[in-house]
């Protein structure tokens, strides 16, 4: 196989496919930032939210532009640090059950 | 640099225009200012192309709005999404699912079937949804939120980032330049007409300015010293996992002061608002305003309850006392152009541009953009708009 073709198959990001692939298109595109990179292939933007890709991604990056041209480790973290069930942040005194009667809120 | 067709060398000594910000709003208008013959223009931003609001907002696109204002310039700029993926020759994901306006009372259902005379006058096509209809759409809504709705079948939305990057590689391909990480310093003046910028990497001389930089344009006027009543927001939105399809259109809900749609990947995504401004810079999520989005759209889809929430974030606007944004050019400053206190901004864009940068190239305002000027935020004349999911003016 082809070195493109290897990267096609290599995986770089599980929550979204992107694949090693993806990622050097993108920085030799002129994506050559983390937060510009993660925009254009839906890297750090799945469940993991960069947990598990953030470290290869940034090794992608050091490979194809060297430590100093990548400043930035990785994008901004956002919270919630985990993903977190919305039913479990509702206000109880707030929200709107079906089968109640009151849609006035405010 | 960060993104492709950004300009690595340092800005030139001078050009025909600067734009400050390189958002929607000023890559859009570089873009169409170099459509009407203007031939060296540089758009400069703090940070990288759509770093600010223009890759935080919710990318929706509709034209029903109360008045006849709104409707009639989101109408043309309807249009204008319609044509752009060819002119620009990118596929930034338009989809025009359709968009609802939910009436959760009675007296919402009124007001969104009085504002169909308006959407008629202004060619904008809109249907009154019922209850069932609603339910029937959308059945994942909590039935005791739906009263009825409006809804805009061509209204949508389009993927943000992707708009930014369209725009911005077709600006570059007519010799726009484009810089990042460029501040602005003082905006420079003689005799009443702007002369030029100081910034980060160099002076810039120029005979016209225009101030698109989104949340930081209440500084660029200051610097201009340009009197225009525009303040500062924070807005907030969340994304979640992945879910089958259960919001096919794009929903507004004046109730929880919300928005939201379903991205093609199956995330949903979301903002709501408490009542009263944020006035901050910053870009952090608060948790007030994580509670009251969990609360508002598990209320309005209960399902999901049972779905993860995987980021928050926020993004900062500038807004006017009547919402409306401002598309003018200083009175005192002659060739220093506005657009900004957008909140809508992202939507509104391709049509405002078009014609703020016709106004700019030969003067002549057109009708469109000429109620958005900058004296009625000082003589009180204010656009009356009664559609739109943003909190008023008071601070929080």
């Amino acid at each position: 196989m082809t070195a493109d073709a290897d990267d096609r198959h290599t995986i770089v990001c599980p929550c979204h496919d992107a694949t090693l692939f993806d990622l050097k298109s993108m920085i030799r595109r002129g994506y050559t930032n983390p937060e510009t990179l993660k925009r254009a292939t839906a890297a750090f933007m799945g469940p993991c939210q960069g947990k598990f890709c953030a470290p290869l991604v940034r090794g992608v990056m050091v490979d194809l532009l060297g430590n100093p041209a990548v400043d930035a480790p990785r994008p901004t973290v956002r919270a919630p640090l985990h993903a977190v069930r919305l039913g479990a942040l509702v206000d109880a005194q707030r929200v709107i059950r079906p089968g109640e009667p009151d849609t006035e809120r405010r | 640099m960060a993104l492709p067709a950004v300009t690595i060398a340092a800005p030139a000594a001078t050009y025909d225009a600067v734009i400050i910000g390189a958002g929607i709003q000023g890559l859009a208008l570089s873009y169409e200012l170099s459509q009407q013959g203007v031939e060296r223009i540089a758009v400069v931003d703090r940070s990288w192309p759509g770093s600010g609001a223009s890759g935080r907002n919710g990318e929706l696109i509709r034209s029903a709005f109360s008045s006849p204002e709104w409707s009639l310039l989101l109408a043309a700029s309807l249009r204008r999404w319609e044509q752009l993926p060819g002119e620009l020759d990118f596929n930034f994901l338009l989809h025009q699912p359709g968009y609802l306006i939910l009436a959760t009372t009675d007296e919402q259902y009124e007001q969104r079937r009085a504002e169909m005379d308006v959407h008629r006058s202004c060619g904008v096509q809109t249907e009154l949804l019922d209850a069932a209809q609603v339910r029937k759409l959308i059945p994942a809504l909590n039935p005791n939120m739906v009263r009825g709705g409006l809804l805009q079948p061509n209204g949508g939305f389009a993927h943000h980032d992707a708009v930014v990057w369209a725009y911005l590689r077709a600006a570059t391909r007519r010799g726009v330049e484009v810089f990042a990480d460029v501040e602005v310093l003082d905006v420079e003046s003689a005799g009443g007409r702007v002369t030029g910028l100081s910034t980060s990497r160099g002076h810039i001389a120029t005979p016209v300015v225009v101030n698109c930089a989104g949340g930081g344009a209440v500084a660029i006027n200051q610097m201009a010293g340009v009197d225009i009543p525009i303040r500062v927001n924070r807005l907030q939105m969340i994304v979640t996992e992945p879910i089958k399809p259960v919001v096919p259109t794009a929903v507004a809900c004046p109730t929880i002061l919300g928005y939201c749609h379903q991205t093609s990947r199956g995330e949903f995504v979301g903002g709501t608002e408490l009542p009263g401004i944020d006035e901050t810079e910053s870009v952090h999520g608060t948790y007030d305003l994580l509670q009251d989005m969990a609360t508002s759209f598990v209320s309005l889809f209960p399902l999901l309850g049972g779905v993860r929430v995987l980021r928050h974030w926020a993004g900062t606007v500038t807004q006017t006392a009547d919402l409306a944004p401002v598309i003018d050019q200083a009175d005192r400053l002659t060739n220093f152009f506005v657009s900004c206190g957008w909140v809508y901004g992202f939507m509104a864009a391709p049509a405002t541009a078009q014609l703020l940068a016709a106004y700019i190239a030969t003067g002549r305002k057109d009708a469109l953009i000429a109620p958005f000027d900058i004296e009625r935020l000082h003589t009180g004349r204010l656009i009356a708009e009664g559609s739109l999911v943003v909190p008023g003016e008071e601070h929080r």
